[in-house]
């Protein structure tokens, strides 16, 4: 399955959509490229791309790789947010 | 991954070199009788791939260590000398999804030591080439592991060959198992992207429960509110025990629902063994039945037969040549009667043949001149009571009118009756001849349905040792036992929806219990720990629900795909065949179930054949769901009888469903052939039903190549050290 509609399938889910605040066309239009405003949107982008590419590994692995994105990429405060 | 090429040399029936088949793109039929070769054919193909052929159940568990020399022509084994060697090589020529040529060669050679003796290593010789630019060059692959990742890359994807090549009914259920919710789940999730879900979804548990034991560390350290934190976090603690309880509970009784799953497959084969035994029952009865009337039909034909030939054939045949002979002499008689009449008129001597006619007499008498000696005879002479003397007793005398044609006219009838009877000869010969052909036919039909009835008593063995049943009926007390375990499934499902909509609950009021320490707590709590907690609940959120969305559509499209092919193997049938239902089940798979138009499920009452034609449909499906990188366009499909169940019309559209959903398609079977009458215990192909198939084919823009095979005349069939099969294209 394309990694694109994963993406889109996996954000077009309604309590996702109330709690960080993106609509449904948000969720539609979403490609990998250019990384999204919202933050939690900007998450899902890397994060799917991670499993997307670690589809071969263990779960396990995957979670791993997962985990050590966030901790690189988030582990201060956006000012933005 | 397209098959081009297979060449067979002293591979089982297939003895001697030149056993070449081509294939082509679309639907290939390979047409034999039974013992004709067409099982070998497809042990072939997966022991050039495996270096294993499969067994009654359709697994490849038969290696080449365990037959050995039973891999070789017994033909080739019994008329090579002692002490020197017989290979089998199967030659497979393909090309792969990215337009490279392969060709895999696997051999194998034994030594003949003896009539019965055979010596070899139980080990083959496997080779890969490559076609590059112009030629086919050797591949150097040195160990099991790099053959097997080849074949995986460049070749086909061994797991996904049982759900494309298979063998008979078994095989169907083998690689697609309905009765299982579970067995189905695991073929649609292999076959489909669902995998990739779950994948997905196992990654996103495992960073949500890390993080979550992050936090939980974080809020046992925190200071602030501690009573009230402290509280809630004792009811944090207790919903976990119950989750973790609920989850244990929930283990043991999924765990204990697929023992009841596993024990209800094995019982509904059994059930279906019930039902392959009562068909095996009736079959046998029918076919004895046959049998017996055949062998009556057969005795009397031959009891009569040659009464029939003597009294209505060789006779009149014999009066056909009479008739002849007496047109000779009737015609030879008027010349004589004519010619004597005319000498005795013109008073020259009689034809030299035997005494004068009485004409000639009464004229030499009358005359009193006796014409043979051309003498006076005066009346009282010795000449003339001489000439009286030849006269017949009562012949009419010189005074009498004599009429000479008189016994032309009777001669004329019995000519006439003759000619009836010679006309007559000619419909009794036709007629014998058709009771030849008859008795022929008989012949042929007695041998085959004897055939038939060996081989369903052999079946009906095999299942009855395998399942390990004294009888059928046996076999028929499972049912009882299938129900027991069906209500104890029912009761287990119930209470696993219990527990999942209750730990549903228990985690709504987890989820709401955090938030509340996540205000009493404040910015003691790391915000960035929050936010992880907070973006990994949503990642495995979002795959949970995804996956769920995902696999309603997957199945909403296999529902419809199904049904397309069910359809059309069913609707010409002209016999009730409902519509198939993927039903959901309480453990998130789908169950499929034959539905009347009122949402009825049927399955139960339907027919083998019907339930059947509902696996292919489903297997159709699943193979072909993903239009861009659906099986069906990737493989070709390669089935060994598969259609043994249906009827004449439900084959052809079975074949038809076929053709028009696999690019390439391999199907060996028994149908569109005849009883040659010309050659006994032979086939021909029944021209008129495959030509009916190729216009269907044509019109749906799908090419056929079909292949014959037989035995060549002079070969006794039955005799497998004489056995070899020829390949025919046709």
């Amino acid at each position: 399955m394309d990694a694109k509609e994963i993406l889109r399938a996996m954000l077009d889910n309604e309590k996702l959509m109330e709690q960080h605040q993106y609509s449904r066309q948000e969720a539609v239009n979403i490609d990998f490229q250019p990384p999204h405003s919202n933050e939690f949107l900007r998450f899902m982008q890397s994060a799917v791309k991670i499993m997307d590419e670690t589809q071969e590994e263990t779960s396990r692995i995957m979670a791993n790789r997962l985990i050590k994105f966030f901790e690189e990429n988030y582990s201060y405060e956006d000012p933005k947010n | 991954m397209k098959i081009l090429k297979i060449e067979l040399e002293n591979f089982m029936c297939y003895s001697g070199t030149g056993n070449v088949i081509q294939f082509s793109e679309g639907l290939n039929l390979i047409l034999g009788g039974n013992g004709y070769g067409k099982t070998k054919l497809y042990d072939a193909f997966n022991w050039v791939l495996f270096d294993n052929i499969t067994d009654q159940d359709g697994r490849l568990t038969l290696s080449t260590q365990s037959l050995k020399e039973g891999l070789i022509s017994k033909k080739a084994l019994a008329t090579v000398a002692e002490g020197k060697e017989v290979v089998t090589t199967v030659k497979l020529e393909i090309v792969n999804q990215q337009g490279k040529h392969i060709i895999l060669e696997r051999s194998y050679k034994t030594t003949k030591l003896s009539e019965t003796e055979f010596s070899s290593s139980g080990k083959s010789v496997f080779g890969i080439s490559s076609k590059d630019d112009f030629e086919y060059k050797p591949l150097a692959l040195s160990n099991q592991d790099e053959i097997d990742t080849f074949i995986r890359e460049q070749v086909i994807q061994p797991d996904i060959l049982e759900h494309l090549w298979f063998q008979g009914e078994r095989g169907i259920k083998r690689a697609v198992d309905t009765s299982s919710s579970t067995k189905l789940q695991q073929v649609i999730n292999k076959l489909s992207y669902i995998d990739t879900w779950e994948r997905f979804i196992g990654a996103a548990n495992d960073t949500d429960r890390r993080t979550r034991d992050k936090f939980n560390r974080a809020v046992k350290k925190s200071e602030k509110n501690r009573d009230r934190s402290q509280e809630i976090q004792s009811k944090l603690d207790a919903i976990q025990k119950r989750l973790a309880a609920n989850e244990k509970e929930l283990t043991i009784h999924r765990t204990e629902i697929e023992r009841v799953d596993e024990q209800m497959d094995n019982l509904s084969m059994g059930e279906r063994i019930r039902e392959g035994l009562t068909k095996f029952r009736d079959d046998e009865y029918k076919l004895k039945k046959q049998l017996t009337e055949t062998e009556n039909e057969y005795n009397s034909i031959l009891d009569n037969a040659n009464r029939e030939l003597f009294e209505s054939y060789w006779v009149v045949h014999g009066t056909e040549h009479m008739a002849r002979k007496f047109e000779e002499l009737r015609e030879e008689y008027i010349y004589l009667k004519h010619e004597d009449r005319r000498r005795a008129e013109n008073g020259l001597p009689p034809i030299p043949k035997g005494n004068p006619s009485a004409a000639h007499l009464n004229k030499m008498l009358k005359d009193e001149h006796c014409n043979v000696c051309n003498r006076p005879a005066k009346k009282g002479s010795e000449a003339y009571k001489h000439i009286e003397k030849l006269l017949p007793e009562n012949y009419p005398s010189v005074e009498d009118n004599f009429d000479p044609y008189h016994h032309e006219g009777s001669l004329l009838r019995l000519s006439s009756s003759q000619h009836r009877i010679t006309h007559d000869s000619a419909t009794f010969g036709t007629a014998a001849e058709e009771i030849r052909k008859r008795y022929f036919v008989l012949k042929n039909k007695w041998k085959q349905l004897e055939e038939e009835s060996r081989t369903t008593e052999e079946q009906k063995a095999v299942l009855l040792f395998r399942y390990g049943l004294e009888s059928v009926e046996s076999g028929m007390r499972l049912s009882g036992q299938y129900m027991s375990l069906s209500d104890k499934k029912a009761e287990l499902s119930k209470e696993i929806g219990r527990l999942e909509a209750e730990c549903e609950e228990l985690l709504e009021d987890q989820r709401g219990k955090n938030r509340d320490l996540e205000g009493l707590l404040g910015d003691d709590i790391d915000p960035i720990l929050l936010k992880q907690m907070n973006y990994f609940e949503g990642l495995l959120l979002a795959a949970k629900d995804a996956k769920e969305a995902q696999y309603s559509k997957l199945v909403e499209l296999l529902s419809g795909e199904t049904n397309r092919h069910y359809e059309a193997i069913n609707s010409q049938s002209g016999a009730f065949f409902g519509k198939v239902v993927f039903k959901e089940n309480s453990k998130g798979g789908y169950t499929p179930e034959i539905q009347n138009e009122n949402g009825e499920s049927v399955t139960s009452g339907m027919s083998t054949s019907q339930l059947l034609s509902m696996q292919f449909s489903i297997l159709f499906a699943i193979l072909s769901a993903n239009k861009k990188y659906g099986f069906n366009k990737r493989y070709p499909l390669i089935a060994d009888a598969p259609n043994s169940a249906f009827d004449a019309k439900k084959k052809k559209h079975l074949l038809r469903q076929i053709g028009t959903t696999f690019e390439q398609s391999i199907v060996m079977m028994f149908e569109y052939l005849e009883n040659d009458p010309e050659r006994v215990n032979r086939y021909r192909v029944d021209e008129e039903d495959l030509n009916e198939l190729l216009a269907t084919m044509r019109n749906k823009g799908v090419e056929v190549n079909v292949v014959m095979l037989d035995v060549p005349d002079g070969i006794n069939s039955r005799d497998i050290n004489e056995l070899k099969v020829e390949i025919k294209n046709l």
